[in-house]
């Protein structure tokens, strides 16, 4: 069977019921796409591939019984759901190794008052609003519409090394805003320098 | 450009409260405002754009496929592999022994367990130089059995540090989160557990502990024994020998500690249960023949340990024919109610008793 030819659609069929080459085909048609997204996320080629892994792992142990409608936004979401996962066991590591350096064994203090999430959502978007109106915008394309660099530079007319300039620019910005709210945020902005 | 500098009004968040956010997330319990910070955090995540030259692209698409292969067929344990050097690649920065990157390694190992069925347990688990921490990441309860015998029954998203071997002069614990605690009679080293700015203490007995991390209260609520509870003294009032304020609870009752206005405000728990050993021992009956109502309400006094006053002298004497046996406190002090025509109320730690007569 010429499984490159089979719609997304036919293919999520077939592999509903354990079609293992409808499964590479997914494997073969899906793989780099989520490699570009992995790699932007994350660290190391070898978290990426763990990662990526774990991915189709998911899509292969829960094909019974996901009731997938878009297949590309269902990937999307799975690799998304493994990249926190990552970072949530990575935070936990760093309390432990915390715990296991520090002479005083408290535990951590509770935040004396509610966390207030409105105020971090609203110093995200001030934030970017304050952001030249070129740059503001190519973030947006890029984390809130997940566009591609290139797609960006041929939408705007821009070129493609103006684009990662005006990302950079507004995540070095943002993250340097909101460095004290965030816990993690404060491990990519020191990579970033 | 300008830069923004916006006062804090708010503490930031900690690791726990983040920890908790993304499993909500995950598990599609957040609020709207919840996902809205877990998304913007998320689109800040953003290493240096890499490409993959297409040689190693076709070499991971081919290492990749073999090792889902065999996991699908079940022939390799391919994630634990590859963990390993992720931890020794950020533990290392921090300078650390060998033993400890093993440990982290198997730290991160078993956290990812509620990904795979291979790691079913969910409870990590963690051992350091002579103390233990244990996380309960799933959503159900799970119980852990410490060194002399306490069990303590940690809830979901919670998480109890302790020593392997407690010392000579007490048991200490410390605890984020909520958990049910039964606790081994032992006079000689009392108990003590630690959570927010709260230190619960004990001989030997069975009590709940709710200490969440992004709650300004603290609850101690006490099933059997008696407990005394305090406030963590800071280092400058250790010398004094002085603890902070202070209560003392007995079954039934509990506390809540304020950490705002540093208030303890004691109360009784929502289901008194009686107490079975004083039942037992004083050969208690709950089934009442033309009894005086004093009688009756001492009895409740002692299997409960919950103080029972009556605000009519007269009420003392009237007779109550019933059989109370198996029914809650509330539904007994009905029972009672009835018979003087009147009615109870709950004032702080004692019920109050109210009624018109049986004249």
């Amino acid at each position: 069977m010429e499984y490159q030819l089979l719609s997304d659609e036919l293919l999520v069929k077939l592999l509903r019921v354990d079609d293992e080459g409808a499964f590479r085909e997914i494997y073969k048609r899906y793989l780099k796409l989520l490699t570009k997204a992995a790699l932007n996320k994350l660290k190391s080629n070898e978290e990426a591939e763990e990662i990526l892994q774990e991915t189709f792992l998911q899509l292969w142990e829960k094909r019974t019984t996901q009731n997938i409608d878009n297949l590309k936004a269902y990937l999307f979401a799975s690799l998304k759901y493994q990249i926190i996962d990552h970072y949530k066991a990575q935070i936990l590591a760093e309390r432990y190794a915390d715990f296991i350096f520090s002479k005083d064994l408290q535990p951590e203090n509770s935040s004396e008052s509610a966390v207030n999430f409105q105020e971090i959502i609203l110093l995200f978007e001030k934030t970017l609003c304050d952001l030249p109106q070129k740059t503001s915008q190519i973030f947006r394309l890029s984390r809130l519409e997940n566009k591609t660099t290139r797609e960006i530079s041929e939408v705007l007319h821009v070129p493609e090394r103006t684009v990662e300039y005006h990302i950079t620019q507004s995540l070095k910005l943002l993250r340097f805003q909101l460095k004290d709210f965030l816990p993690t945020v404060v491990l990519s902005f020191l990579s970033s320098f | 450009m300008d830069l923004l500098y916006i006062k804090r009004a708010y503490k930031m968040m900690n690791r726990s409260t983040f920890v908790a956010l993304l499993q909500k997330y995950q598990q599609k319990t957040a609020t709207d405002a919840e996902k809205q910070v877990v998304e913007q955090w998320y689109t800040l995540l953003e290493e240096q754009p890499r490409q993959l030259p297409e040689k190693e692209w076709l070499e991971l698409e081919n290492r990749l496929w073999q090792k889902l292969q065999n996991q699908i067929l079940g022939l390799e344990a391919t994630t634990q592999t590859i963990v390993i050097p992720l931890w020794q690649r950020t533990i290392f920065k921090i300078g650390a022994a060998a033993s400890v990157v093993i440990v982290a390694a198997l730290g991160y190992l078993f956290y990812q367990g509620n990904m795979t069925a291979m790691r079913t347990q969910g409870l990590v688990r963690q051992k350091v130089k002579g103390m233990e921490l244990v996380v309960n990441t799933t959503s159900n309860i799970l119980p852990v059995t410490l060194e002399d015998g306490s069990k303590v029954t940690l809830h979901p998203q919670s998480e109890l540090r302790f020593p392997t071997h407690f010392t000579p002069h007490q048991r200490e614990v410390f605890l984020t989160g909520e958990a049910f605690f039964e606790i081994t009679e032992n006079a000689a080293r009392p108990f003590l557990v630690n959570a927010g700015q709260l230190v619960t203490k004990v001989l030997g007995t069975s009590f709940r502990v709710r200490a969440q991390p992004d709650s300004p209260e603290v609850e101690v609520s006490v099933k059997t024994g008696k407990v005394s509870v305090y406030e963590r003294a800071e280092p400058s009032q250790v010398k004094s020998n002085k603890n902070g304020n202070g209560v003392v609870l007995t079954p039934n009752h509990r506390v809540t500690f304020s950490t705002e206005n540093k208030l303890f405000i004691t109360g009784l728990v929502e289901k008194p249960a009686v107490l079975a050993n004083i039942v037992v021992a004083q050969n208690l009956s709950f089934v009442f023949n033309d009894a005086p109502i004093s009688y009756v309400l001492s009895q409740l006094e002692k299997a409960y340990s919950i103080d029972i006053e009556i605000d009519n002298e007269g009420l003392n004497d009237c007779p109550l024919t019933a059989n109370l046996t198996d029914k809650s406190l509330y539904a007994q002090l009905e029972i009672i109610c009835a018979a003087i025509e009147g009615g109870y109320e709950v004032k702080g730690t004692a019920i109050l008793i109210s009624g018109k007569g049986c004249e």
